[in-house]
């Protein structure tokens, strides 16, 4: 720093850090600096008359005591300028620091190189101050030092004249004064040897009296002078009797030659011979060293003056008429020297306010001088300037002139107003930040911003100065901090880091603390801090982070397998059943395994699209062969979600696919559906009536065989008819009401067989199976049952109940009709016999009759009177009817035990017409030639089965056809007619064989099977044909019979026979 | 020449009026108690037909056939049961006997039997 030239500063600061830092600021730029913390101290130093070039000082130097104070009352005893360095700004205090010094007020935190400049500014301020000031003072002093050497010189000179006169007068008087003067007297005799020298004189040479005595004055006088001194003696001395005051050299005792100015006078004797000459001697030592000092000042002041980097004029008070101006006045001006000599300043330069001239000239009259007086002036080249104006009377020539120094503050100006303007937009920046900031400089706030204040709970007083330290939790808090932060900072430029922030009130926040040096290079310089409430934040992350653990957890736990894929399917995350599921390391898979590269997964590829346009979808069911991935096994049902995961601004980041492996459950579903389907057909099929009601009986369903029994043709129908409810199903209203109050006390199921009624109000019986369903708990739900017309089965029951009754009568036929048929036989051919023999003229019998004693027609004669043949014949048609009885009979116990062989069905139905018509029976009552017989046979293959049994088959109803055509209701002119077909249908042979008789009603159509159902009169009938033919095709041949037949439209029997008999 | 019949009946009253009947018809018949008795005859002697009831006494009716028709082929036989057992055809299809006839007992008309005996029989 070539301009600071080892200036001696005093620093003032109460701080000890600020101290410090301004103290190395400033040694740094090359100053001397002293630095105190006090007043006292910083009085005691100016006391003691040290060097100082400059007081820096803070304004606030704490305790109450004002910077500006002190410095007015250093200046009181001392000149010195004084530089105010604060934090302050306002306007009161900048005022206030005016007062006192002109050099400067700069802001602490405007930092170094600001306030390095402005003490720089100051010194130059000040050394040009003082150097007009000392020049001014200094001529003065010589001046006045000159006057008074004159007025001295003179009155000894009159004072010598007297002594001289009183000498010779009192030569006592003389001696005392001459003993006594001030200056120094020589005497010397005509040669020039000293006679005498007052102690002045010696003093001055350095000699004693009695030494002096011994020289020569020549001896004391530098060889230079001796022609000088010859002209004194001979022009003035010896022509006049003194000389003018000349000036000389003396060589002093130790050699340094002093110069002196002296006057010499001729002394005379009484005979007014000159005896001595007296030299009174001065030593001008001083003055000549003023003098040349004086020389050597005005050299440096006109140096100075033209040198120096501000213009300055010198104006004449009585006309403010400029004499004299600089080089720079002209550089700054614009005018030339010549220019400017002799005119006002108002007539060189426009004034923004044209009183200023004469506000400057009272402030001038009024002090003495002009510290520094600001103003704006439009220069020649029209640019307008802020100027600083201090001015101190000179007198030039003896005329009162005016030194104005004007300092181009226009820049300074410009700076400072920029710099305010960047101070007052930081610091709305700072406000405005919606972060806690704070500028630290010796770990203290030396400026927070509002938010920091709020945000910690403080005054903005109140923090700033304070030490940073309060903020944190702890001790231990702000230790780690603090070392954390400005390690990193060392190492990286800035720090961040999280820490415990204290607020006021005492609770706790989160806080995140940046820390970045104001000035990279210089640590020294402060610090600005951030720090950002966390509190939330944290918590919020604190909770993301629990959040996270829970979803993770909740993740790995699930048993549905899920995998997190990123935008291109690519494996991000997956959970451990999802590794299970297919057998994977999921380690291995992350990142690498990609959802699309097995094919199948095709499949999924519009969901997880629709996915990443951020709406979640469902996976269809699919089936997804496992082998491909590696694992063996059967095909898997799979399902699941593609789901999106967004981040906070909606993009979608990630897919979650959740799959689901729905084999299990879709093997169980399609057992279920199976089971479903079974119990609806069984339902919907099952020729027992189910129904559903309430516990009081309102329907809620019924199956169609349920409504089929009642008669209804649908649920709507029953529920209209019935009023909703099943109450009305009872033929007896007391059946509902007891079977309810036993339902309801808990009886159930029950069973029974009850009278209910159809829609169109016919009664039939019916089984019931009601119970009451609950569930698990035992809360009766609903009614439940089965119903069943039984009204047949009770029939069939009852003919099954007499089937077994001929059963055992056909056993018992069985074994013992060869018993009965040997007596029956008895019977019959011995009463054929008998008529045989009483009746027919057999050789035999006209040769008995004749040894009787009569002829055979006598015997014939008389058997007829007496009806004998009548009874013949009865016990004949009586024993074979019972024969005919007990051979049907039989036909029970043979059945298959009769001979099997192939035959052809349509050869056996010919001659079992052949038979029919033939019949004896059939004869007697009517004949079967009458009736038309009509074959329709088809073609059809042999048949296994046997003969007989299936020949009697067809007898029995060739004869029953015969007999029913028969009867009386005939219609005139119809002729009876039998057709019969036959035809084949593969497996089966299929007979039909039908009549155009008088047909059958319902009843006794359902009936003809029946054993001992007959329709004939007694004694036609045995009851058992249509049941034995029944039991030959059914039981014995595994085929089919059945009748369609309605009164007035003939008879149709269809029979169906295996080909194979089985 | 008469036809000759034997009667294989262990019923007196059936055998007798058979007897009788086809006497009455002209022919010669003799009458046998049980089947051994009528095999014992046809060793020195011969006949046309038989009538034979099933269950006799000692042998049964088809055993009788069995060796009767082995003693005397060419002899008709009309088995004539109360109770006909079909297996027992089983036997003579077996023996390689066709020649016989089933009529059932009683016959409704003993000329019925005198057809089967004669082989006018349907299956003719």
């Amino acid at each position: 720093m070539n301009s600071s030239g080892g200036k001696t500063i005093l620093l003032i600061d109460d701080e000890e850090i600020t101290l410090k830092t301004w103290s190395a600021i400033l040694e740094r730029n090359g100053f001397n600096v002293l630095a105190v913390h006090t007043v006292n101290e910083a009085v005691d130093i100016a006391d003691r008359k040290t060097v100082i070039d400059l007081i820096l000082t803070d304004i606030d130097l704490g305790s109450g005591i004002d910077g500006v104070e002190i410095a007015e009352e250093i200046r009181k005893t001392r000149d010195i300028p004084v530089m105010f360095l604060s934090n302050h700004t306002e306007p009161d205090f900048v005022q206030k620091a005016d007062k006192v010094s002109h050099s400067g007020y700069v802001i602490k935190s405007n930092g170094e190189s600001v306030v390095v400049a402005s003490i720089k500014m100051a010194f130059r301020l000040n050394d040009a101050n003082v150097s007009i000031n000392n020049q001014k003072q200094e001529i003065e002093s010589v001046n006045e030092e000159m006057q008074a050497a004159m007025e001295e010189l003179e009155s000894i000179n009159l004072e010598l004249v007297e002594t001289q006169k009183n000498l010779i007068e009192s030569e006592g008087k003389y001696r005392r004064l001459y003993e006594s003067i001030r200056d120094a007297v020589v005497i010397v005799d005509m040669n020039g040897r000293i006679i005498d020298s007052n102690p002045a004189y010696q003093e001055m040479t350095g000699y004693t009296g009695e030494e002096l005595k011994n020289f020569n004055c020549r001896d004391l006088l530098p060889d230079k002078w001796l022609d000088e001194e010859r002209n004194v003696l001979m022009d003035q001395l010896l022509s006049r009797g003194y000389s003018d005051i000349y000036e000389k050299e003396l060589i002093r005792k130790d050699g340094v030659v002093i110069p002196v100015e002296l006057r010499s006078f001729l002394a005379k004797d009484d005979l007014v011979n000159y005896t001595a000459v007296i030299g009174i001697v001065r030593n001008i030592s001083e003055r000549k060293k003023a003098e040349r000092e004086i020389s050597e000042r005005e050299q440096k002041f006109r140096t100075i003056f033209e040198n120096a980097p501000y213009p300055i004029t010198i104006n004449r008070v009585s006309d403010s008429v400029c004499i004299d101006v600089n080089r720079k006045y002209q550089e700054y001006t614009g005018l030339t020297k010549s220019e400017v000599i002799g005119k006002c300043t108002s007539q060189l330069v426009t004034l923004a306010d044209p009183s200023v001239p004469g506000k400057m000239m009272e402030e001038f009259s009024l002090k003495g001088k002009i510290d520094s007086y600001q103003f704006s002036a439009i220069l020649k080249n029209g640019k307008t300037t802020h100027n600083l104006l201090s001015a101190y009377p000179v007198e030039v020539n003896g005329e009162k002139c005016i030194a104005a120094i004007t300092t181009d503050i226009t820049e300074l100006r410009n700076t400072e107003m920029a710099l305010r303007k960047s101070e007052a937009e930081m610091k709305s920046l700072l406000d405005a930040l919606l972060v806690g900031v704070g500028m630290i400089v010796d770990r203290r706030f030396t400026r927070v911003n509002s938010y920091l204040c709020s945000l910690l709970g403080y005054d903005e007083s109140e923090l700033t100065g304070s030490f940073t330290k309060i903020i944190y939790f702890d001790d231990a808090e702000y230790k780690r901090t603090v070392k954390e932060l400005f390690g990193m900072m060392s190492r990286e430029g800035s720090g961040i880091t999280k820490a415990v922030i204290r607020h006021k009130d005492g609770h706790i926040l989160d806080c995140l603390i940046t820390l970045t040096p104001i000035d990279p290079d210089d640590v020294s310089a402060g610090v600005c801090a951030t720090l950002n409430d966390i509190t939330e934040l944290s918590r919020a992350e604190n909770a993301l982070r629990e959040s996270e653990i829970r979803f993770k957890s909740v993740m790995e736990q699930s048993t549905l397998p899920m995998l997190i894929v990123d935008c291109s399917g690519t494996m991000v995350d997956a959970n451990i059943a999802w590794a299970s599921l297919w057998n994977a390391d999921r380690t291995l898979s992350v990142g690498k395994y990609n959802v699309f590269s097995d094919v199948q997964n095709q499949v999924i590829k519009p969901l997880f699209d629709k996915a990443l346009a951020g709406e979640p979808s469902d996976i269809p069911e699919h089936l997804y062969n496992p082998v491909l991935t590696g694992r063996t096994g059967e095909m898997l049902w799979l399902t699941g979600r593609a789901y999106p995961l967004k981040d906070r601004r909606g993009s979608v980041t990630n897919v979650v696919i959740i799959m689901e492996d729905i084999t299990e459950r879709k093997q169980a579903e399609e057992a279920l559906r199976l089971s479903e389907e079974k119990f609806r057909n069984i339902f919907n099929n099952m020729s027992i009536g189910y129904f559903r009601t309430g516990l009081d009986g309102h329907i809620i369903d019924l199956n169609p065989a349920c409504l089929a029994i009642f008669g209804f043709s649908s649920l709507e129908d029953a529920y209209s008819n019935l009023g909703g409810t099943t109450s009305g199903v009872y033929a007896s209203e007391s059946d509902w009401v007891m079977l309810r109050k036993n339902l309801m006390s808990g009886k159930s199921p029950l069973t029974g067989i009850f009278q209910f009624k159809r829609k169109d109000e016919a009664e039939f019986s019916g089984s019931l199976n009601i119970r009451v369903a609950a569930s698990a708990d035992g809360t009766p739900l609903y009614v439940e049952g089965l119903v069943e017309d039984v009204t047949n089965r009770l029939k069939t029951q009852e003919m099954l109940i007499q089937s077994e009754k001929m059963i055992t009568v056909a056993g018992l036929a069985a074994g013992m009709a060869h018993e009965i048929n040997n007596p029956l036989g008895i019977i019959m051919q011995n009463a054929e016999n008998a008529t045989h023999r009483l009746l027919d003229e057999l050789p035999g019998n006209i040769d008995a009759a004749v040894s009787a004693g009569t002829g055979l027609n006598n015997i014939r004669e008389y058997i007829k009177l007496r009806r004998v043949d009548q009874y013949l014949s009865s016990i004949k048609e009586a024993g074979e009817r019972a024969a005919k009885i007990v051979g049907n009979m039989l036909q029970f116990s043979r059945g298959t035990e009769s001979k099997i062989t192939y035959l052809n069905l349509n050869n056996l139905l010919d001659r079992a017409l052949d038979l029919a018509s033939n019949d004896y029976d059939l004869r007697k009552k009517y004949d079967f030639k009458n009736i038309r017989i009509t074959k329709q046979y088809g073609e059809i293959p042999d048949i296994q089965c046997a003969e007989t049994p299936i020949e009697q088959v067809f007898l029995n109803l060739f004869k029953n056809s015969a007999q029913a055509m028969s009867g009386t209701s005939r219609e005139p002119g119809k002729i009876p007619e039998i057709v019969i077909k036959t035809e084949s249908s593969g497996k089966h042979v299929r007979i039909e064989i039908g009549d155009n008789g008088p047909g059958m009603d319902e009843p006794t159509r359902r009936r003809i099977f029946e054993p001992f159902f007959s329709t004939k009169e007694p004694g036609l009938g045995t009851g058992l044909g249509l049941s034995v033919s029944y039991y030959i095709i059914v039981d014995g041949h595994g085929g089919t019979i059945s009748v369609e037949s309605s009164p007035d439209s003939g008879t149709l029997f269809i029979i169906t026979l295996p080909v194979k008999k089985v | 020449m008469a036809t000759k019949l034997l009667i294989v009946e262990d019923e007196e009253f059936i055998r007798l009026p058979l007897r009788d009947y086809f006497e009455d018809c002209g022919w010669m018949v003799d009458i046998f108690n049980s089947g051994e008795e009528a095999l014992h005859h046809l060793m020195n002697s011969n006949a046309d037909c038989v009538i034979v009831d099933m269950r006799l006494p000692g042998m049964t009716g088809i055993e009788f056939i069995i060796e009767a028709n082995r003693i005397k082929p060419g002899i008709r036989f009309v088995i004539y049961t109360g109770a006909m057992d079909y297996t027992m055809n089983e036997d003579l299809v077996t023996a390689g006997v066709d020649n016989y006839t089933v009529v059932s007992k009683p016959a409704f008309d003993l000329n019925e039997l005198r057809k089967a005996l004669e082989g006018k029989t349907q299956e003719e």
